[in-house]
């Protein structure tokens, strides 16, 4: 044994405790090699930082991912634009984009070492995946994700804003790369299944969106994104892209996923008809679109629609009566609250007694409705003991307030 | 200095309390000098804005050698205004560039919050880039400070586990890196510090790979008084340091006094108690309307204080670690302002908070280093004024010599900070922590780690399979990071949060404590003391790490009672020396609190022993030990040199102490409590070990009737020293000083007849640390010459019969410990004929 390694095992450091992995000398020169082996249609591109190793897939346009069409265009309609934020239905401008990694945080010693980035052709649907050949080949890696961004107008992902994007500018500047080129409009979708399917699925994992809305059956070759670190791993101690295979499937499936969910999107947003009981998943937020349009119409605004319990949830007609006021449309919004006050909303009460005490300066009728809240507060039998202590005590000072901004008024007037 | 003279406070001061030292340190004048020319016209006007016109001249020496590019460290005494150095350097940053950064480390949140509060003045309207990111820093705030903070507030627990790991994330702010503060310096001694050092290790490796260099980074040292000011800074930098230590801030005349309480009981020198004395003595400087800090021992003093206190009638706050942040910035504010007239602090209060200056300081005891007791003094003395200083003895032995001995303080030097950044252990440890920060090029050491060691080290972490190395470079490929394994600190950073009941149905936060504390502080039934307000404990939950109060106005007390087990697991390495055998060996220190006692809390009688079932903390640790052969000892029991076997009082002994009891009508002498045959001590006025004969040793007029608690108050100015504790106080303290860490990161154990080593007298000496780190193989290693120099350190030293300096002090009337602890030393040392 060397001489500090003997000085450390008497120290106590313990040797070989994780002997038992195989430890096969690795081909280092060999690592590109080794993809293209495993690989055969890739093929390496080189930037100006070094190789790269792109194991490129073309899939034709005719075969259906799931229940998808992959010919279906993006066609223009108003709720599509809004949920997406996008105004772009050019279908060969967006890059759909995943990324696997050695470890899942911001830690210095986590890289990506396989991203997938996939976009629509004439006749194909392509994914670029680029695969780290070598630990020291990261900046060349990273070039090459800008070169190949910079082709396209957007950005498809999931959870990308938060993970993807976060973790390869990291990388970026872990490496004082002097690359600016990542910063394009990004549409990530989990926010978007977040807001509209949560409820008709188990959990918004895109695994799990493939599989009941896209109706997805992934093959065998499939291996659990958790295990890709491991196997990437496995790949650097062993020299054999084999372990690989399985992960890069699983992130062209990802990638290919991502695209024919927002064809997806596009077409049921199409096809929504706000007449229809059936369909409930865009009603609230066609509702919002229009509470905002009408708000930002110059034409006096029509509240009865917000004065019914029917159509809008009681939070949301409160923040239309705020809205209201805010707009300086003031009887409107005391329409709106008094409407709320009528079905026994504690809050509605309260908030005009605030209305009048400020906008009005009618200490009489703020009182009048703080009395109101009071009363409510203190019949609603449901609410829980130190919230009702809470929100007392918060009355209560405004009403001892409100007495001494009365009084004074009434010195002043004596 | 001026002894002897007579001052108003000498007039007063003997109707509470002996006066052994007196001193009057005379007013120094501060030695101003105009703010050096190359310090910016901006600078200039925020400092002269804040009133700063000149500097004192140690403060324009360190602005001249920081602008020769020369790290500092700043090693002045307290209120010397060490902190405006760097806060003018950071203000000169600020004002030439846009970009550059800073970061300032500070041992605890506490003072990363007042400094903040400090540098804002010269800058009230860049909030924005003043950040603290510590681990109360709420996440959501995390992404704000590290997008806008220049200025970076931290402790080093943080920069290990929070901002190096993720250094990316800050990749603009380490890009533009260009000061360092490293704060209370003196407080990163020993295996804290040595990892501290390695902790800006990588700090510097991570500042060297975005800036390609580490050429424009300063570091800024500030410390309290230290005698190896510049080796300490040094190590912790690995760079060369200028040392600024001559202190030109000047003092107002300071008296000096040393105190030792009145004797209450002449046969058995029995004194008053040091609180008592102490709290007369603030009694004093109330009725003179003087603004007084009294610094005691422990957190309980403390309350034992301020309960005293406010007996007499005087306004007084507690402060001390488990208050929550709000009290104690309202005492600190308080204390500054002179709102606050009187508070009974911990050490807690010697680190750097602004408090401001008081006229009196009063320390119970010695607080146990040097550089501590210059700290505590010189908290007296605001803007130049005459201030006191008293130490009021214990019936301690270290506070009873120095009583004896006062030059002791004057002839001593700081301690010096020791640490050991290379010790291979702690760097193999952060060596992965900086493999994971950033890959390795072959090629390149770390720390003292030769290219060659590194990459024997790096290649080790392949074949485990937590590297991976390509293209000449390593680098970490385990997801785990290896910072989770690293603890900067012995002690745990899990505090207990202490909630009272008093509002019904709502759960009110008093105040919090670290989780071994809390076993003997606030057990269950515990009376435990908040800011002088009572309170009884009715639950600790460990697992949720709360425990529920209840507001009572106490007539007891309660002590908890605690047993030390060690056990050896396994015998590492051993080898035989003259006279005996040394081992390294593995072993288990458990600590249990068992039970607890209730006393009254006006007599102090024992009401009752209650059982606790507490989990035992187990500390896996490695030591070092001696064992003594049978020879030695009966060698040294021949010549006399070997104390340390049980008393025998003879065979008449019952009868004779039947007789003593009921001639002193079975009550205590001193207190008059009543007792029984059974609860009554009969004690020994002059120790039985001092005679020869056993009759003159019981003679009756040598005996006389004490209640346990009595005993106790007098056994502890009798206790008398072993030669193996001698030994061991010694071996200790030479032994820390050879492995360079701090003396509590090992601890000593004498046993005079351990069962695992045949009943042979062993001494331990265990590492302090889980798992340990080999400061018990390196004394292993060094074991002669450590010994070599624990004779020389006894056989010079000037002390009649043991001092806090060599084998520790004897107690006031026992005797020494000196020549046996010398005649253990020079057996192990020789094989001599005799021995």
């Amino acid at each position: 044994m060397t001489d500090i390694m003997d000085q450390l095992t008497r120290l106590g450091v313990v040797k070989g405790t994780l002997s038992l992995r195989p430890k096969q000398p690795a081909k280092k020169t060999a690592y590109l090699d080794a993809l293209q082996k495993t690989f055969p249609n890739g093929f390496i591109v080189e930037n100006e930082y070094g190789p790269v190793f792109n194991n490129q897939v073309r899939m034709r346009l005719d075969n259906p991912h799931g229940l998808i069409d992959l010919r279906t265009s993006l066609e223009p309609n108003s709720l599509y634009c809004h949920i997406t934020g996008f105004t772009d239905l050019n279908k060969s401008q967006l890059l759909a984009m995943d990324i696997e990694t050695s470890g899942l945080s911001a830690e210095a010693s986590a890289f990506v070492f396989m991203i997938g980035m996939g976009y629509f052709s004439d006749e194909e649907y392509i994914v670029d995946q680029l695969i780290l050949s070598d630990l020291s080949a990261e900046k060349a890696f990273l070039r090459q994700i800008e070169i190949t961004y910079a082709k396209f107008a957007s950005l498809l992902t999931y959870n990308g804003r938060s993970f993807d994007q976060p973790m390869i500018l990291n990388r970026v500047r872990f490496h004082r790369l002097p690359l600016r080129g990542f910063d394009i409009p990004n549409l990530d979708l989990l926010h978007v299944v977040r807001r509209f399917w949560k409820q008709d699925l188990p959990n918004c994992r895109l695994a799990t969106v493939e599989k009941e809305i896209l109706h997805v059956e992934r093959g065998e070759e499939e291996v659990p994104g958790f295990m890709a670190p491991e196997l990437y791993r496995a790949f650097l101690d062993s020299g054999d892209a084999e372990s690989l295979r399985g992960v890069a499937y699983h992130n062209q499936i990802d990638v290919i996923s991502l695209s024919a969910f927002l064809l997806h999107l596009n077409q049921v947003t199409r096809e929504y008809n706000p007449e229809s009981e059936n369909n409930q998943r865009f009603q609230r937020m066609e509702n919002v679109m229009n509470i905002r349009r009408m708000l930002s119409s110059p034409d006096p605004v029509d509240v009865e629609a917000f004065c019914t319990s029917n159509t809008f949830l009681n939070t949301n007609r409160r923040r239309i009566a705020e809205q209201l006021r805010v707009k300086g449309h003031l009887l409107e919004s005391i329409r709106v609250l008094e409407s709320l006050y009528e079905e026994g909303d504690c809050l509605a009460a309260e908030k005009l007694s605030l209305i009048y005490e400020q906008d009005q300066k009618d200490f009489d009728r703020a009182l009048h409705w703080l009395m109101r809240s009071l009363e409510l507060l203190d019949a609603d039998a449901t609410i829980g003991f130190w919230s009702r202590k809470g929100k007392m005590e918060r009355l209560q000072k405004r009403l001892r307030s409100l007495n001494q901004k009365k009084d004074k008024e009434n010195e002043q007037r004596q | 200095m001026n002894a002897n003279q007579t001052s108003p406070e000498k007039k007063a001061v003997p109707f509470a309390a002996e006066i052994a030292y007196h001193e009057t340190v005379n007013a120094v004048d501060p030695s101003f000098t105009p703010i050096p020319a190359f310090i910016s016209s901006e600078t200039m006007a925020s400092l002269s804005q804040n009133g700063i016109n000149m500097l004192f001249r140690h403060q324009a020496e360190a602005l001249i050698a920081l602008h020769n590019n020369e790290h500092i460290i700043l090693s002045t005494g307290t209120a010397s205004g060490k902190s405006l150095v760097y806060q003018i350097q950071i203000l000169e940053m600020i004002n030439s560039s846009a970009f550059s950064t800073a970061l300032l480390m500070f041992p605890t949140k506490a003072l990363e919050r007042d400094q903040v509060a400090s540098l804002l003045k010269f800058i009230p309207n860049r909030r924005e880039i003043l950040g603290v990111y510590d681990g109360d820093t709420p996440s959501a705030s995390k992404r704000i400070i590290r997008q806008n903070a220049r200025i970076l507030f931290t402790n080093p627990d943080m920069l290990h586990h929070g901002l190096l790991p993720y250094h990316p994330s800050w990749a603009d702010f380490f890009a533009n890196l260009k000061i360092v503060i490293i704060d209370e310096a003196h407080g990163y001694r020993g295996v804290f510090g040595a990892h501290t050092a390695n902790v800006i290790r990588r700090l510097k490796r991570i500042v060297a790979h975005y800036q390609g260099h580490t050429n424009e980074l300063k570091f800024i040292l500030a410390s309290a008084t230290l005698s190896n000011a510049a080796t300490h800074a040094k190590k912790m930098i690995s760079a060369p340091v200028t040392e600024i230590s001559r202190d030109f801030s000047g003092n107002g005349s300071r008296e000096i006094y040393f105190l030792n309480p009145p004797i209450v009981n002449e046969e058995l020198h029995l004194r008053a108690g040091s609180i008592h004395t102490a709290a007369r003595m603030v009694k004093m400087m109330k009725d003179r309307q003087k603004q007084t800090l009294l610094f005691t021992q422990s957190r309980q003093s403390v309350e034992t204080a301020v309960r005293r206190l406010r007996d007499l009638g005087i306004d007084v706050d507690g402060y001390r670690s488990g208050y929550l942040p709000s009290e104690r910035r309202k005492i600190e504010k308080g204390l500054k302002e002179g709102a606050i007239k009187c508070v009974a602090a911990t050490n807690a209060l010697e680190l750097g908070m602004d408090i401001g200056g008081m006229d009196t300081v009063i320390s119970i005891g010695y607080p146990g280093t040097i550089a501590s007791y210059y700290q505590r003094m010189g908290r007296a003395g605001r803007n130049l004024r005459p201030s006191e200083f008293y130490l009021v003895a214990s019936q301690n032995p270290i506070d009873q010599y120095l009583i004896k001995h006062p030059e002791f303080i004057g002839q001593s030097r700081s301690e010096p900070a020791l640490i050991d950044p290379d010790n291979l252990l702690i760097l193999f440890q952060h060596l992965q922590c900086a493999l994971f920060e950033l890959p390795f090029k072959a090629g390149t050491g770390y720390g003292k780690l030769s290219p060659g060691a590194t990459a024997e080290i790096l290649d080790y972490f392949c074949e485990e399979g937590i590297a991976h190395r390509s293209n000449d470079h390593y680098y970490w490929s385990e997801s785990d990071r290896p910072q989770r394994e690293v603890s900067l600190r012995n002690s745990s950073l899990d505090r207990i949060a202490i909630y009272a009941n008093d509002l019904p149905g709502r759960r009110n936060l008093i105040g919090e404590i670290d989780r071994p504390s809390s076993y003997w502080m606030i057990h269950e039934g515990a009376i435990y003391f908040h800011n002088g307000v009572g309170y009884k404990i009715l639950e600790l939950n460990l697992e949720e790490n709360s425990a529920l109060a209840e507001n009572i106005v106490p007539s007891y007390t309660t002590d908890a009672l605690k047993n030390t087990t060690i056990t050896v697991n396994q015998i590492i390495e051993q080898r035989q020396v003259p006279n005996g055998k040394i081992y390294i060996a593995e072993i288990t220190v458990q600590n249990q609190v068992t039970g607890f006692q209730k006393r009254d809390i006006e007599t102090g009688q024992l009401l009752g022993i209650f059982p606790l079932d507490l989990p035992v903390e187990s500390l896996e640790t490695k030591a070092f030990i001696v064992r003594l052969s049978e020879t030695l000892k009966k060698s040294l029991e021949e010549q006399a040199l070997w104390t340390n076997n049980e008393n025998d009082y003879g065979i008449h002994w019952e009868e004779i102490r039947k007789n003593i009891l009921s001639r002193d009508r079975f009550a205590c002498t001193v207190c008059g409590q009543p007792g029984t045959l059974k609860s009554l001590h009969v004690h020994h006025i002059v120790p039985f070990r001092r005679f020869s004969d056993i009759r003159e040793a019981n003679d009756e007029k040598n005996l006389t009737t004490l209640c346990p608690t009595c005993h106790h108050k007098v056994e502890t100015t009798l206790r008398l020293r072993s030669g193996l504790s001698g030994f061991g106080h010694a071996f200790h303290q030479i032994a820390a000083l050879f492995v360079e860490c701090d003396a509590n990161d090992i601890a000593s154990h004498p046993d005079q007849a351990d069962p695992d080593f045949d009943s042979a007298p062993v001494l331990y000496l265990y590492e302090t640390i889980q798992g340990g780190i080999g400061l018990s193989q390196s004394i292993f290693k060094n074991f002669e010459s450590i010994l070599t120099a624990v004779e020389d350190l006894i056989q010079n030293c000037e002390c009649e019969d043991g001092c806090p300096g060599c084998v520790g002090p004897a107690g006031e009337l026992g005797i020494g410990g000196k020549s046996e602890a010398l005649a253990i030393v020079q057996g192990l040392l020789v094989n001599q004929v005799g021995l």
